[in-house]
């Protein structure tokens, strides 16, 4: 029997039309939930689970007709708002916390009838391409549990991959929902900048944020997507576009599409194994009736130095509101109000968040604004308009994801080396632009992923073209049983 | 931190003093031992920012003006000086009271609790 809780799909086939079963697949979920969170070496990908009501059918069985997420269980971020259950961030300053209100995204999820299973670990405030820098201890890769499963959106990542849930929810600043999808094996879109609402998303970089969805599909992260996506009058950012439909994924193929594959994410960086992989996705695109050309990025050789100054920069100031009186921790034995907040705060952060709290304070200090920040964004613009050109002569833009496949924990030490490994992502994040990140192979039980990148508010499109893709390439992932 | 530009040769450079200040202005106490380990790794960072530099001096990689368009003239931010500033709560509460009776703030009178009740305003 298809595992149900495998996809969307194969969760309606075991319910059926019996109504109580939403019930059971929410305590499917959760039995295996809390399995992983056992054992000698848990995965934890979970930092806290839902508590399902004794009657969780009779709730299912009002989910609305017809809805795809109907008694689907989804796990969440946990920067994201959920009512009942903490909203920590991965941070000891704000443990324990309970949002008074959720999020647009969860409570339309909750609308169209699906379950929220539980928060998943994350790297503190989404800042980390690992997992490793949560207050509350790594997640590992459910694929080989000596690795991490990337970051910032690891727990959810690993959530999917190892079969929890069908679909979960994560964020993406510079690419963690990308970069994690492609070490787990997994399924990552990042929407248009605007496409989903912000409200509710514990805020990290406000120009940058997203919500994105992992599933195992690209047509179940389609559904989510639709359920998810649209304007919300909580968020004056989100965009009255018309929401991007699943059902125009339906026959999709590559035939007419025009795919441009950039030089720069193909330079030295690239670990030659993948690129192997990355070359016969590009094959199989063009059996398919893809016509691929090469094309020019220029500006992607500064657009990690770029995300660097913008990012901290927008994070030192949202990260400000954390001062002991509002949320979470408060140090004790301060006498002075400022000293207690220097005192909360340097006992609450993590090393990386104040790493660059420090790196946002520098650049946006009136000494150093003009050098750093002020010319971060004047290259912003650059990296709009190189997309820009490209999307003139291309339907979608198709590239690795990573440079290497999911690394060892510890492996990446240096600050800067973690920084890299989302040199091929941050730009769809500093452009507002849709992506994402389907798996195209496996180097030594490995999965490697590859992500397509389309104009703004173009998602239909961009999924389109991944699904036929994801058909054609008939990934087979490593914990999937023969 | 002095507050002028920064010179060419000072690029990715972070002293520990100027961590200090720093940190003194992100309102984050650092363990004294952490102070060169993090001026260092800053530096790597803003180190690196010299590749946006190089880009900059191609003017076939950015197409935006170094100078503000006479638009936008005027609108430039105004920065304020980087120093922290006074803690408004060091002092005591009657400073910052509108009022102060033995002990207790005196603000205006709004209304008398139940005065509207079931009015549905609140």
């Amino acid at each position: 029997m298809t595992d149900p809780l495998c996809s969307l799909r194969a969760a309606h086939e075991f319910a059926g039309q019996a109504p109580e079963v939403g019930g059971q697949l929410l305590e499917l979920a959760l039995e295996r939930a809390r399995n992983q969170e056992s054992g000698r070496r848990p995965i934890h990908a979970f930092l806290s689970l839902a508590e399902p009501p004794p009657d969780a059918w009779r709730a299912a069985s009002r989910s609305p007709a017809g809805s795809p997420l109907a008694g689907i269980p989804v796990a969440v971020k946990d920067n994201i708002c959920t009512l009942g259950l903490p909203t920590t961030c991965g941070s000891r300053i704000l443990e324990a916390y309970v949002s008074p209100f959720a999020a647009t995204a969860v409570r339309r999820l909750e609308r169209a009838g699906a379950w929220i299973v539980g928060k998943t670990n994350l790297d503190e405030f989404a800042m980390g391409s690992s997992t490793e820098t949560s207050a509350y201890g790594p997640t590992r890769n459910p694929v080989d549990l000596d690795r991490v499963p990337g970051g910032s959106s690891g727990g959810s990542a690993a959530a999917v991959a190892a079969g929890v849930v069908p679909v979960a929810l994560g964020s993406s600043t510079g690419g963690s929902v990308r970069q994690p999808a492609a070490m787990c094996g997994v399924v990552g879109v990042k929407p248009t900048y605007g496409r989903v609402s912000r409200y509710g998303l514990v805020a990290f970089a406000s120009s940058l944020d997203h919500i994105g969805v992992f599933a195992r599909s690209v047509r179940d992260a389609a559904h989510v997507l639709e359920a998810i996506a649209g304007c919300d009058e909580h968020d004056a950012t989100s965009g009255r576009q018309e929401v991007p439909r699943a059902a125009a994924l339906d026959d999709v193929d590559l035939s007419g599409a025009v795919i441009g594959v950039p030089g720069e994410y193909l330079g030295a960086g690239l670990d030659g194994r993948s690129r192997r992989l990355f070359k016969r996705a590009v094959e199989t695109a063009e059996r398919g009736g893809a016509r691929v050309v090469p094309i020019s990025l220029p500006t992607t050789s500064a657009a990690i130095a770029c995300y660097y100054v913008v990012a901290p920069a927008e994070a030192s100031a949202n990260l400000a509101r954390y001062d002991g009186s509002r949320y979470g921790l408060r140090s004790s034995g301060a006498v002075a109000y400022s000293e207690a907040v220097r005192r909360t705060r340097g006992e609450g952060f993590g090393d990386e968040v104040r790493r660059r709290i420090l790196l946002g304070t520098y650049v946006l200090s009136a000494g150093y604004s003009e050098a750093y920040y002020r010319r971060a964004r004047d290259m912003r613009g650059a990296i709009l308009e190189d997309f820009g050109r490209a999307f003139a002569r291309v339907d979608a833009v198709f590239a690795p994801t990573t440079p290497t496949h999911a690394f060892r924990f510890g492996e990446k030490a240096d600050p800067y080396d973690m920084y890299r490994s989302d040199v091929y992502t941050v730009a769809a994040n500093l452009a507002g632009i849709p992506a994402v990140s389907i798996p195209i192979g496996n180097v030594d039980g490995l999965p490697v992923g590859a992500q397509l990148m389309c104009g703004r508010w173009r998602e239909e499109q961009m999924l389109g073209i991944a699904a036929a893709l994801e058909e054609l390439l008939e990934y087979r992932h490593p914990l999937t049983r023969r | 931190m002095s507050p002028g530009r920064r010179r060419k040769d000072d690029a990715g450079r972070v002293d520990p003093e100027e961590l200090r200040h720093l940190a003194d202005l992100a309102g984050l106490e650092l363990p004294e031992a952490e102070i060169g380990r993090l001026a260092a790794e800053l530096g790597v960072v803003l180190g690196d920012f010299a590749r946006i530099e190089a880009l900059q001096a191609s003017a076939e990689a950015l197409h935006r003006p170094a100078e503000p368009s006479p638009g936008d003239r005027g609108l430039e931010p105004r920065l304020r000086p980087d120093a922290v500033a006074p803690d408004s709560l060091s002092g005591p509460l009657s400073g910052i009271a509108p009022d102060w009776r033995n002990g207790f703030f005196v603000v205006p009178r709004c209304r008398v609790f139940g005065e509207r009740a079931g009015q549905g305003d609140e």
